[in-house]
Parts: structure tokens; sequence; C-alpha cells
């Protein structure tokens, strides 16, 4: 008890546990999951909603909402896709990349500058990105370079932006940048009064999202090597419930990017328990649509009872 | 006390919507003939149907929005098209079904919103992919057919040439009107939307009308999915989803502030009709599907930026 009583927890101990809990249940039921090949292409398939999924909650915990991350995903893997066909793979990369900055840097201009309704803003913003991805590729098309596939090809690949994401909010989050993040999404206003920049910290919170986006659409082109200009919204919604799910909350202020690891982790290892089992098709989307809203709902109850 | 008159005050609007009119019809001289305009009263009806719950649901306030709208819509569409097989004996017990699913649809979402701390937003976008997932899962089991009655109330002539789905939106405007201004639950909406717990102190249960409004959202998108369908005249399982964000812009440009507890429905409608007007422009100018999307998306930020700002932290 003494010793329970000494070690704390982590917030996003639940998560984990249940990650944990469903890998087992995937063994079973998948025998051969745990095998270093699964495992690296579950992780690897996994990579893109991790990314996005660690965007929304810079978002998020700076009190904001961003309802474009998914189409801002598709605008950074068309450039991407479009560049490689035009220039170094290195430099277009780097476009996907500075693609993502720009729709981050309009996201948060909007909220943060202009003062616009998060949730409405970036309900706007999802259609001009959806609209300039279209505009650069209408159809399916275009191939990622062998080269840049090929990095993909070693098992232990999957681990390294993992690691580099988690080790690196671990380093930074007891930075000032970081923690002044958390106070603008906390007490917007006691944050305001005690000298942060509430409207810089935002506005950054947008920009970061929009980058790790643009990673995110990298894995993504990684995995399917072609271009798809509607490839990304399907995915919004699993960016927020997966925040949710790691135990961010969607107030703001509480919560961080090594629980939404996990909780992105949990929603793609479900989808694939669903897939798995041979649930039809039609109603893996409804299995999944149940599971968010319940997700979701338990949640908010969990935030009534603490307030 | 009268509420402020905004930019947007609806007789302005109006006015924007002939000016509009005027405009294409100078580009195209062909363009603005008896016919042509009764046809866009009538994609304008059918936006402005399924954007009374809409109306209702921003009304409410703290961010209430209503993003399930396309997917029930669909849903009703589906429903209709099924269970009436296309004979009009079966219609209405086809459409009292749909009704029945999209207000408990609807109430589901009320109850997430009123009872769980969710931004409406978010409860509505996850309610709208289950919904989406019930759509696939029942819509591409089954075969149906359009019922005729729903085609001719779209497209035959009443009287003067109108068809018979202008007089039922404007009876349903009136309708809605009337619940807004004359009713309990249209005076408890307005203070709700207006002051949350000033409604709640004067005895007012916010939990109730909540409920109540997503249930009432959910009923008027599944039957402006019915009368979709027999606008479409095709069933697909994405039918009513290219509807949701323009019921959000037909409410916002028809001056309803996004906080809540003022605007009204004949806003929304010239909302509808400005909406329909951008869109013909747009197809007249020829401008692909992309260029729809990115002048949606400016429009809606350009209204958001004359109404919607959020205070400064300065005060």
């Amino acid at each position: 008890m003494s010793l329970m009583a000494k070690v704390r927890l982590p917030y996003y101990t639940p998560v984990l546990l249940l990650t944990g809990l469903l890998l087992v249940l995937s063994e079973a039921l998948v025998p051969g999951f745990l095998e270093p090949v699964n495992l690296s292409r579950f992780l690897f398939s996994a990579l893109p909603m991790i990314f996005l999924a660690a965007g929304q909650t810079l978002v998020i915990l700076g009190g904001g909402i961003d309802l474009s991350l998914g189409s801002l995903l598709t605008l950074t893997s068309v450039t991407m896709v479009v560049l490689f066909e035009k220039v170094d793979p290195v430099i277009a990369t780097l476009g996907g990349v500075a693609a993502g900055a720009v729709g981050g840097a309009i996201n948060g201009l909007s909220v943060a500058y202009l003062r616009l309704q998060p949730l409405v803003a970036t309900f706007a913003t999802s259609f001009l990105f959806g609209g300039v991805s279209l505009w650069l590729l209408p159809q399916p098309r275009g191939t990622v370079p062998q080269e840049v596939r090929g990095l993909a090809d070693p098992l232990w690949f999957p681990l390294i932006p993992l690691l580099l994401l988690f080790g690196g909010w671990v380093l930074l989050r007891h930075t000032p940048r970081i923690t002044l993040l958390y106070a603008a999404g906390g007490q917007a206003r006691s944050a305001y009064a005690s000298g942060v920049q509430v409207t810089k910290v935002r506005f950054g919170s947008y920009v970061g999202a929009g980058l790790l986006a643009a990673l995110g659409a990298f894995f993504l082109l990684l995995e399917t090597g072609t271009g798809d200009p509607l490839v990304g919204q399907p995915m919004l919604l699993g960016s927020i419930t997966a925040v949710v799910l790691g135990g961010t909350r969607l107030s703001g202020g509480v919560g961080g990017i090594e629980g939404t690891i996990f909780g992105a982790l949990l929603l793609v290892l479900f989808r694939n328990l669903v897939f798995f089992l041979g649930v039809p098709s039609d109603l893996q989307v409804l299995a999944e649509g149940i599971v968010v809203l319940l997700a979701l709902a338990a949640s908010g109850y969990a935030l009534r009872r603490e307030a | 006390m009268r509420p402020r008159v905004h930019l947007g005050s609806t007789g302005l609007l109006f006015l924007l919507c002939l000016l509009l009119l005027l405009a294409q019809g100078l580009v195209q001289p062909n363009f603005l003939t008896y016919a042509q305009v009764i046809n866009l009263l009538k994609i304008a009806a059918v936006l402005g149907i399924l954007t009374i719950g809409q109306t209702l649901v921003v009304l409410s306030g703290q961010e209430g929005v209503d993003l399930s709208i396309g997917a029930v819509a669909t849903f009703g569409a589906v429903l209709v098209y099924n269970f009436s097989q296309g004979k009009n004996e079966s219609f209405p017990i086809a459409l009292g079904l749909a009704l029945m699913a999209g207000l408990s649809l609807g109430s589901l979402n009320g109850v997430l919103v009123a009872y769980s701390r969710l931004p409406p937003l978010v409860a509505t976008l996850g309610v709208g992919t289950l919904v989406q997932g019930l759509i696939v899962w029942l819509g591409g089991r089954e075969r149906g057919a359009i019922p005729p009655i729903l085609v001719d109330l779209v497209s035959t002539p009443w009287i003067l040439g109108l068809p018979g789905i202008l007089f039922l939106w404007i009876l349903l405007a009136l309708s809605v009107t009337w619940l807004l201004r004359r009713t309990y639950y249209g005076k408890a909406l307005y203070a709700l939307g207006s002051n949350r717990r000033a409604a709640y102190l004067s005895g007012i249960r916010p939990e109730r009308y909540l409920i109540w409004t997503y249930a009432l959202s959910g009923f008027f998108s599944a039957l402006g999915g019915a009368i979709l369908l027999g606008h479409v005249q095709v069933m697909h399982l994405t039918l009513g989803q290219a509807y949701t964000l323009p019921t959000v812009v037909a409410v916002v440009a028809g001056g309803t502030l996004l906080t809540g507890g003022v605007g009204s429905y004949w806003g929304s409608m010239a909302g509808a009709l400005l909406i329909t007007l951008l869109q013909s422009v747009l197809l007249t100018l020829r401008i692909e599907e992309f260029g729809r999307q990115i002048a949606f998306g400016v429009i809606l930020l350009g209204l958001l930026a004359v109404y919607g700002r959020e205070k400064g932290l300065r005060q």
C-alpha cells in the first residue's frame, strides 16, 4: 500500500492497460499476431493515425479543435505525390511538410488572430484544403519513388518514428513552450493575465498540428504508394477519438501525446480485430461507429463527474 | 426588446439574392425565365427544409451545431426507398418510419450533448458516423424504389407552375416560425441560447429542451431526406452528405448567431436561397467541384469573420 502511494501512475494508465489487453486478445484470436513481421506491419499501418492524432492533441491541449486535419493530411499527401513526379524526393517531401505548415498557419490565423470559433472555422478550412487537393489531383494516381518506399523495408522501421515522437514529447513536455500550451488551454484568461501570449501559443499549436499531419501523410504514402484526393477526411473523427481515448481532455489543458499514441494504437488494433474476426464489411463501419461513440460519451461523462 | 439588427438582416439578404439573380441574368441573357426561377426555388426548398433542424440547433447555443444532418437525411431516404418499394400506398408508413428514425437518432444527439460534456460538433459527427454505418448496412442489402408521389411533389406544377414542394416549404416555414415565436418551447430555446445559466435559474430545464431540439433536427432531416430523394430521383448511399455544410452556411448567412439565442428561420431561408444562387452562378461560370468547395470554405470563413468572432482575452 505504501509503495502504491509513492508510485504515481501516469494519466494514460487506463489506455495503456487496454492496449495491452487488446494486443493479448489479438494474439489469442489471430495466432501469430505478435510475431515481429506482423507486429511491424501493424505498427506501420498505425503510424498515419498516430501522427494525425498527435497533431490533434496539440490543438486540443491548447483549448481548440481542428476539424480540418483530415483534409490537411490529404492536401499534404497530394502535394508530395504531385511533387514526386517533378523534383527530388527529399524536396518533394519537404514541399508537403511546408504545405502542412501553411495550412496549419491558415487555421491558426483564423482561430487565434481573427478569433473565429475553432469548430466552425476549421470546418470551413477543411473544405478549402479538400478543394485544393481535388484541384491538384482530381483522381487517385501517382506513385511514390521506389527509393522512398524502400525506407520502410526494415522490420524495425516503424519503431523509429514512434520512439522519436514519444521520446521527443517526453523530453519537450516540461520545456517552457509546452508548459505555456497547457496554460493557454487550461485557463486562457488566467494565462493571459499572467503574461502568456495565448494568441501566439494557439497559433503555434495549429502550425504544429499541420506539421504532424504532414508527417502522417508521408507515412501513409509509404504504405499505400499512391496519391488519393479523398484519403484523409475519413480519418478526422478517428484522430479526435484517439485523443479522447488517450486521456486528453477535450476542454484543453490536460493530457498529452504519450496517451494519444496509445489511444491511436488502441483504435487501429480494434479495427484490425473487427476485420480479423470476419465481421461483414458493411457492419464494420457500424461497429466502429458504436465504439467511437461509446468512447466519446464515456469521456464526456467522466468530464462531467470531475467538474 | 428587439434583437440588434445585423448586417445580414433578412430583408437585405433577400435583396442580395435578387441582385445575384439579376446579375446572372445579365451574364446569361436567356437565363431569367419563369421556369428557371422556379427550378432554383425548388433546389433552395430542398436545402431550406434540411436547414430547419440546423436553425433550431444553432439557436440552442453553446456552439450547438448538427453535423449528422446529411447522414440522417440519407438514412431517412434509405428507409423510404426500401420500405415503400416505390408504391404510393405504402409511402405513408415508410415516411412515418423514417421520421421516427430521425426523431430517435436526433434524440441520441440530444442525450449526448445534454448529458456528456462533448462539444455538439464532436457528438453529432460521431452519431453521423454511426448513422453512415447503419446506411451501409441497411441500404447496401435491400433493393427498393422511389414512390411516384415524392417525385410529383417536387416536379409536378400545382398552381401557376409552382410545384407542391414550394407550398410545403412555406407551410413548414410558417409552422417553424410559430413554434419559435409563439410557443413555450420557442421562448425556452431562445432563452437557453442567450444565456443557459440564466435560463436554468429561471426554471427551464436545459437537458429536456436540448434533447427535443436535436430530436426535431433529426425529424426534419429525415423529412428533408425523403424530399431530396424525390428531387434527385436516384438512391445512393451518400445522398445527403453534401448538404451538411450548406445547412450550416445557410444558418450563419441568415444572421443566426453561432453563439445562439439570436436569429430566425426566415433568415435561414434567405441563406438557403443565397447559397442556391451562388451555386448556380458558380455552375454557370463553369467552375468545377474543387472550385465550389474552395468557394464555400472561403464564404463560410468570410461570414464567420463578419458575425462569429469571439471576444478577445483583453476584454
